[in-house]
């Protein structure tokens, strides 16, 4: 069987420069993997290859069989697949709730006709979105600031905005670009269960990520980037024990 | 919540009664062509304030409306109702589709210069294409507007006409607001906190709703040309040149880009100040022309960019802040 998601020997070059330098792997359906790397390894660079945010110089990838190369983003997010952004790019004009409902724009029908024109379905789906909005509200705990601004908000609720956010377009694949950076340890630990959550719903996903003790803890497999090569991968045992990346990464620390 | 219930309910029984007290003649036309340009304001609105595109082409859409209801009730004897309501709309937003998705792949300020492109070559083809539009002459006798047998052809039926399809409006764009189309146009705005990336990220194809946007902006733009065209029963090109582009946006941020009552508050606002303009430049430089107008525009929007970047919609709020912030330091 095919995997579910195929990176198949992809590079990336911005002008002179070798972002990511003949990347291959596979991600199995329902793991939790973490690709991990010094600054500038190429990790937020694979994300932008496989959402269509970029386009390999050269390789492949395919998710499900289908080949992304090509397909613009919203195409590839109508596939199933979501990712949340480092510097989250929440929409700030927008309530908590108003995010959330943006990501569940792929479920719903309403166009600009029959809004204009209040047909009856229209209300009842937009009853029907708000509902499940406040499920995911309800899921990451964000009961009290639903209807605030996300600008007001502390970095570890804007955190779990995004990833509700990501959430909402019911993907099967979530990438997650360091879901736990600028995070306490107590906060870590609540990401950590919603992860553990996450997957057993029977979401994919892949993370980026430095912090170590998520890393570990989470992961079935991690891959790891140095200079835009894969330097290793393997379970975090193996990881943990590989000398190299010791010398070039984990040995910093 | 409820206190905005209360305000528009205000709002709307002032418009209702209005005419029972005042019926000067300008009073009443200078609050129908306050109407009009709010029409066209509130399309503006739906774009610029919503989704976050400039457009300084919207003259263009204004000048399509008026003359398809010049030319078609003069020469084709059209029902003025279907003609304003339909057709007027109908045209600017067949322009505006035909033209939006070339001019939309551009971004910012090159996406006002393209717009403003527009908004010149349709300037010239009214004023040149003499066998359609009568050129410099213009096209005179055209109809007002009926309504079964009714015609309307006082300043109170326009009054009323104008300001009841801006309470229409509204209601429209609210809905809209609320929207799965308006969130997702809002998603993009970039200037205020969207980000077409992560719209994309959520399965949104960002040039949709900026064409869909556009569109109705320009059947908005429309709509008011066609008022237009039926109040004055005259067009000519000089109503719809390039500054009135610019006059649009000068409104919505005067009144405030993030709220629709900004367009409405900014026509208001916006007429006063032009008002003012003309009375008080001929004292102050007795020697210059209409010309000086222009930099008029310009200290209005710089001076409201700096003290008010909201509109006027959030000058209360914003100047409340501001003082409860200096009443803290004390």
């Amino acid at each position: 069987m095919e995997p579910f998601l195929k990176i198949d020997s992809v590079s990336k070059d911005f002008g002179g420069l070798r972002a990511v330098d003949r990347v291959s792997f596979d991600i199995e359906r329902g793991s939790i993997t973490s690709i991990i790397g010094p600054n500038g390894a190429g990790k937020t660079t694979i994300f932008n290859l496989i959402t269509g945010l970029l386009r390999p110089s050269e390789g492949n990838i395919y998710f499900k069989n289908q080949k992304l190369n090509r397909l613009p983003t919203y195409r590839i997010v109508s596939m199933g697949i979501s990712r949340t952004f480092q510097n989250l790019r929440l929409f700030t004009n927008l309530k908590v709730v108003e995010n959330i409902l943006v990501g569940r724009h792929l479920q719903g029908r309403a166009n600009l006709l029959s809004i204009i024109l209040r047909v009856p379905w229209v209300k009842i789906e937009e009853r029907q979105n708000f509902e499940e909005a406040i499920k995911l509200i309800n899921l990451f705990t964000l009961e009290g600031v639903a209807f605030s601004l996300t600008s007001s908000l502390p970095f570890g609720y804007q955190k779990r905005v995004a990833i509700a956010r990501a959430l909402a377009t019911k993907p099967e694949l979530l990438l997650l670009d360091e879901p736990a950076g600028g995070l306490t340890s107590q906060e870590i630990e609540e990401i950590k269960q919603v992860l553990i959550r996450v997957r057993e719903s029977g979401v994919t996903i892949i993370l980026v990520e430095h912090r170590m003790e998520l890393v570990m803890d989470v992961s079935e497999k991690i891959i790891v980037l140095h200079h835009g090569r894969k330097l290793a991968e393997g379970t975090p045992k193996q990881i943990q024990e590989d000398q190299r990346v010791i010398d070039v990464y984990l040995g910093q620390i | 919540m409820k206190k905005t219930q209360v305000l528009i309910t205000i709002f709307i029984l002032i418009l209702i009664i209005f005419p029972v007290f005042v019926t000067s003649h300008y009073f009443l036309s200078t609050l129908v062509f306050i109407a009009i340009n709010s029409i066209a304001a509130l399309g503006l609105f739906l774009l610029t304030g919503l989704a976050g595109q400039i457009s300084l082409g919207q003259s263009a859409f204004f000048g399509i409306g008026a003359y398809v209801y010049a030319i078609l009730t003069t020469k084709f004897n059209f029902p003025s109702l279907l003609t304003l309501l339909l057709l007027s709309p109908l045209g600017a937003g067949i322009m505006a589709a035909i033209t939006g998705i070339p001019v939309l792949r551009f971004h910012g300020h090159i996406l006002a210069v393209a717009t403003l492109g527009l908004a010149l070559v349709m300037y010239t083809i009214f004023v040149g294409m003499v066998s359609v539009t009568g050129g410099h002459a213009g096209i005179s006798s055209i109809p007002h507007l009926s309504i079964g047998k009714v015609e309307l052809n006082t300043d109170v039926h326009y009054y009323y006409l104008s300001w009841g399809l801006i309470l229409l409006l509204l209601l429209i764009s609210q809905n809209i607001i609320r929207s799965r189309v308006g969130r997702a146009a809002q998603s993009i705005h970039h200037i205020l906190g969207g980000s077409e990336e992560a719209a994309m990220m959520l399965g949104i194809n960002p040039m949709i709703y900026k064409l869909q946007m556009y569109i109705l902006s320009a059947m908005y733009a429309g709509l008011a040309g066609g008022v237009y065209a039926s109040y004055v029963t005259f067009v000519n090109p000089s109503p719809f040149n390039v500054l009135v582009s610019l006059m649009i946006l000068v409104i919505i941020i005067v009144g405030g880009i993030g709220s629709m009552w900004g367009a409405v508050i900014g026509s208001v606002a916006v007429f006063l100040f032009r008002e003012l303009m003309r009375f008080a430049i001929p004292i102050a430089f007795p020697t210059v022309g209409g010309e000086f107008e222009i930099i008029g525009w310009g200290i209005l929007l710089i001076g409201m960019l700096l003290l008010a970047p909201g509109g006027l919609i959030q000058l209360p709020q914003h100047l409340y802040q501001k003082l409860s912030r200096k009443s803290r330091y004390k």
